[in-house]
């Protein structure tokens, strides 16, 4: 897998954007997702992960070890996200701010009524809905390594890596992360 | 206390980022207490539900955007690296003055380091060949070249003044 990376990775170096579209078509879920996940947005997701390919292309030269190309590529897509979070903070609804609204934290943490549908299909979506929103909810920093550690099953050195930061702060992140999230799902956890 | 100080641990402990000496005793601890081992138990299922989420499907199509942009980005830098080759002649335009003389004081700079370099400074090497051009030349137009030129390497001006005489 990583040698084929590898291997396309080379070609795309070398102007082969047949080569570029094979890593894109390996890559795009993850990157989609991740940015979706972080912004909540399906229009904003796509074009974020648009310019995230773009970026990388255009600097695919500048990538050192070519089996490094999936951190490489999603340390793009953090920087992008981050990006596009600073421009429309005050604009769009992002991370924390969601917070702030009392009408949000009420829907929240209203408990669905699954006695009265019964259906596994309904508890299931609700329940999904449930994780998401607790998910959206925590702030950026915690949200990333949430997402890149269960998401998109990264190493904790890995994710150091790709956010400059010390291995020791991405697990105390973490650790703060999953503290939030006990305690937004705690309520519905015996229920799934 | 021992339950409340392992619950303030318990998250730390299953991102692993407890010493070693605390992990034994945290993992000691969740194998005979029911309710840290619930609290536990809770991180865990709140991890799987996190885990769980669905991934959802990109739009189709969306390559084929991505390649128009990157085609637009070829052509931005490349218009770039015009403009700027574009606001170089412009520069050297508007002061002619300032750029011939520029050009005139390297070509100088660069003149004098060739001369030093080519006429100035010889090794003995260089020397004894341009002596040889030299005598050669001079040879042709004076017979007694050959023995002016062996003085003059030989560094006797005595020998100089007795073919003179």
């Amino acid at each position: 897998m990583d040698f084929d990376d590898a291997l396309l990775v080379q070609r795309s170096k070398d102007g082969d954007i047949k080569a570029f579209e094979k890593l894109f078509l390996r890559y795009q879920p993850k990157v989609y997702n991740f940015t979706l996940r972080m912004i909540q947005n399906r229009e904003d997701a796509e074009e974020l992960t648009q310019e995230s390919f773009v970026k990388a292309y255009i600097s695919i030269k500048g990538l050192r070890e070519n089996d490094a190309f999936k951190g490489w590529l999603m340390q793009i897509a953090v920087n992008t996200v981050r990006d596009k979070i600073k421009l429309s903070r005050g604009i769009i609804k992002v991370g924390n701010e969601a917070k702030g609204n009392p009408e949000e934290d009420e829907r929240e943490h209203q408990i669905p009524d699954f006695s009265s549908n019964g259906e596994k299909e309904i508890l299931d979506k609700e329940l999904t809905q449930l994780t998401r929103n607790a998910v959206f909810s925590l702030p950026d920093i915690h949200k990333e390594v949430i997402l890149l550690h269960h998401f998109e099953a990264l190493r904790i050195e890995e994710i150091a890596k790709i956010l400059k930061v010390r291995e020791g702060t991405i697990k105390s992140r973490l650790a703060r992360a999953r503290e939030a999230l006990v305690k937004k799902l705690k309520p519905y956890i015996k229920t799934a | 206390m021992e339950c409340k100080k392992i619950k303030e641990k318990l998250y730390l402990y299953s991102a692993e980022g407890l010493s070693r000496r605390w992990r034994t005793k945290i993992t000691k601890h969740l194998s005979s207490c029911p309710e840290c081992m619930d609290e536990f138990h809770a991180i865990e299922m709140a991890i799987e539900m996190v885990e769980k989420l669905p991934q959802e499907k990109p739009q189709e199509g969306m390559w084929n955007k991505v390649l128009l942009k990157i085609k637009e980005k070829e052509k931005e830098s490349e218009l770039k690296r015009w403009s700027q080759l574009f606001k170089v002649f412009e520069w050297v335009r508007l002061r002619p003055v300032s750029v011939i003389s520029a050009f005139a004081f390297i070509v100088l700079i660069f003149g004098g380091i060739y001369f030093f370099a080519n006429y100035y400074y010889q090794t003995p090497d260089q020397e004894e060949q341009s002596y040889m051009t030299e005598f050669i030349a001079f040879s042709l137009q004076d017979p007694l070249a050959d023995k002016i030129a062996l003085g003059r390497m030989m560094g006797k001006e005595t020998i100089t003044k007795e073919i003179k005489q």
